[in-house]
């Protein structure tokens, strides 16, 4: 039994609107908190912690308004789903989690490998392409930004374990 | 003046301004055509390399780009009715229609031509208002700094395309974020996390790459961006005379309107082209056409994003204040290199003003010599599979973030800031607002704190000064301006209500 479906998600805008606005409330609030830890001062003498104090209420202020707007019928406001095609959206998710391992990896790894097997993966996984494409297209690119970067502007990269 | 535009020339015509202006405007062109990546990613891009250049190198290059991608963003509005750029989406209107009837030819040509007279045209404008704008501006003391930069945010806000709260909240949210650090008054560390990074701020590029780039990758994937190039073979580049007759008097309104909506913060490139495209259908003699494949309808909004993108140079060079993501990370590069920004820099640093505003004439020229004739080579490109793109230009964001400081940290805050900026963009929140608070919000704080310090604590003196008032006064205003159509709907339902009974 599935309990969790990503792509039966729908909400119209009021929704959508009223969900943004109670995250909005909550960072607000944590501003405002970590606003008073820091200490606002006085007013001839504003602390670290005023100017802060001053943002949160006003995101919390501004975030209350969109909340009770959100509750102003708007005509022709159907449900849509939030991940419409939930095949595209895993697609999106493996980008992410590419993305994520990759910044990781960097160091351990070392540029050159790290980008030939990033490039590669987005190259076969996302849109999957020839493997021509994909060993021409990740060699190619990890070479050519290799030698822009850390031969014409002088950006070091890492060399990882292996040392190149 | 003459001398100035002399010494201008003397700074732009050197080999290696005349080079970073021409990679620039390349560059520029290069992502105006390429959907999914704008000038705003391009630039921060390219952030990093120009720091090791001088500043006047950096901000003509940088520069570059953003003008020479509302060049470039035309070509896919015509050619695919896909906007390169925010900026060119009414091109797609006419433009494409006009590519249909087999007219491209003469629709790139006068986009090409338009947009370098609006282009040229207003940089004049930019040389005749800057100098008395920055003498004014001499008088501005931090209460009026302040207030200017409240006004700045909430114009912002206001022209913003969605929710006109929403805008509000994501500046504030950006000015939240710029106070992340070490606060410079008392040493404190605020709101770091414990990060070590953060000590110094939250980074500008990787936020911008993550909300501009990563998230419209994200989106891109997710909705499955299909392009088909037109396939029509374009030929007869120039528009005849009628072509050019039709279109004269469109490009000289573009110029004007595109100029002055440019100096606007939150103006720029994109409000010009809708307000030109709205003007011309509106003198027409044929309204109805508009939609159709006419060249007005090209002429006038190509000119006016264009003389827009060189108006919103005028409040960053006078003011020191940006009016959009582009000229907050011109002002962002111009702070890193420790250039005071303001209206001392047309004498201190005159160099960069000059040489600048010139290299954007010489821009403009080459810009016209690479769009014409290199219109095939840009459709080429053009054709190049998004499935191969994206790696490109995600490889290019996580670089570009890594090489800020050499470490990952920035690189995983480009990733949030991504996924941020992709759920901000699913739940109808824009970016802009909040790149140009975050780099204002240092300022506006100093600002804010320095006029309290010196009031000793009154909040009167935002109010007693007559142009920090009037600076307030306006941005009262446009707040409640959205409330007008509240106050005559409860009007309207009184009088229905007192007809009933």
């Amino acid at each position: 039994m599935k309990i969790f479906s990503p792509g039966r998600i729908a909400m119209n805008k009021r929704e959508k609107d009223r969900f943004s606005a109670l995250f909005w409330v909550a960072i607000a609030i944590g501003i405002c908190l970590g606003s008073l830890r820091l200490s606002l001062g006085e007013f001839h003498k504003p602390g670290p912690g005023f100017f802060p104090f001053l943002l949160g209420s006003a995101l919390g202020l501004i975030s209350l308004l969109i909340f009770w707007q959100s509750f102003k019928r708007i005509p022709g406001d159907e449900k849509k789903a939030f991940w419409p095609n939930p095949q595209r959206s895993l697609k999106m998710t493996y980008i992410l989690i590419a993305l994520i391992l990759y910044a990781l990896g960097m160091n351990y790894l070392g540029f050159l490998l790290s980008t030939l097997l990033f490039l590669g993966f987005l190259l076969k996984a996302i849109e999957p392409q020839r493997w021509s494409v994909v060993l021409s297209g990740s060699i190619l690119g990890t070479f050519f930004f290799y030698g822009v970067f850390q031969y014409w502007l002088d950006i070091p990269f890492p060399s990882g374990i292996f040392g190149f | 003046m003459l001398p100035e535009i002399f010494y201008g020339f003397s700074v732009a015509l050197t080999f290696q301004n005349l080079l970073y202006c021409f990679l620039g405007v390349l560059m520029g062109t290069l992502v105006g055509v390429l959907p999914g990546l704008g000038p705003v990613a391009a630039m921060s891009l390219l952030f990093t390399t120009t720091l090791h250049l001088s500043p006047v190198s950096g901000m003509i290059m940088l520069a570059g780009i953003y003008y020479g991608a509302q060049y470039g963003g035309s070509t896919t509005s015509i050619l695919l009715n896909i906007p390169g750029e925010a900026s060119s989406v009414v091109t797609c209107l006419d433009g494409y229609q006009m590519a249909r009837q087999g007219r491209a030819g003469p629709a790139l040509g006068i986009s090409a031509f338009g947009s370098f007279i609006g282009g040229t045209l207003s940089v004049l404008g930019l040389m005749l208002m800057a100098p008395p704008l920055a003498n004014m501006a001499l008088k501005f003391g931090f209460a009026e700094n302040f207030s200017l930069m409240c006004l700045g945010l909430v114009i912002v806000s206001f022209l913003a395309r969605g929710s006109m709260l929403k805008a509000m909240l994501m500046a504030v949210f950006g000015l939240f974020l710029g106070t992340i650090g070490i606060d410079l008054i008392v040493g404190k560390p605020r709101f770091t996390l414990g990060i070590k990074s953060f000590m110094d701020g939250v980074g500008l590029i990787p936020i911008v790459m993550g909300l501009f780039g990563i998230s419209e990758v994200l989106l891109n994937i997710e909705e499955g961006l299909s392009r088909e190039v037109f396939k029509a073979k374009i030929s007869n580049l120039l528009p005849s005379l009628k072509d050019f007759k039709d279109s004269l008097k469109p490009i000289l309104r573009g110029t004007i309107l595109g100029f002055f909506l440019g100096i606007l913060p939150g103006g720029g490139a994109i409000v010009s082209a809708f307000t030109s495209y709205a003007v011309e259908k509106k003198l027409s003699k044929y309204p109805e056409k508009f939609g159709t494949g006419v060249i007005e309808g090209v002429a006038g909004p190509e000119t006016a994003n264009n003389a827009g993108s060189s108006g919103a140079f005028v409040p960053l060079l006078t003011l020191g204040i940006p009016s959009n993501a582009v000229m907050a990370l011109l002002l962002g590069l111009l702070l890193t290199h420790g250039v005071q920004v303001g209206p001392l820099l047309l004498k201190q640093h005159s160099d960069i003003f000059w040489g600048v505003v010139v290299s954007m004439y010489i821009g403009n020229v080459m810009l016209l010599v690479l769009n014409l004739p290199l219109i095939g080579l840009w459709v080429k490109i053009l054709k190049v599979p998004y499935p191969i793109l994206f790696p490109l230009i995600l490889l290019f964001c996580i670089i570009g973030s890594y090489s800020l400081n050499n470490n990952t940290e920035d690189v995983l805050l480009m990733i949030a800031f991504g996924v941020f900026g992709y759920f901000m963009k699913k739940f109808d929140y824009e970016g802009a607002p909040l790149v140009l608070a975050l780099v204002l919000s240092p300022m506006m704080e100093n600002a804010f704190r320095q006029t309290l310090l010196t009031s000793q604590g009154s909040f009167l003196v935002f109010i007693t000064r007559p142009i920090s008032a009037t600076l307030l006064l306006i941005a009262v205003l446009l707040l409640l301006y959205p409330l007008i159509p509240w106050f005559k709907f409860r009007k309207k339902l009184e009088s229905l209500e007192a007809d009933e009974e």
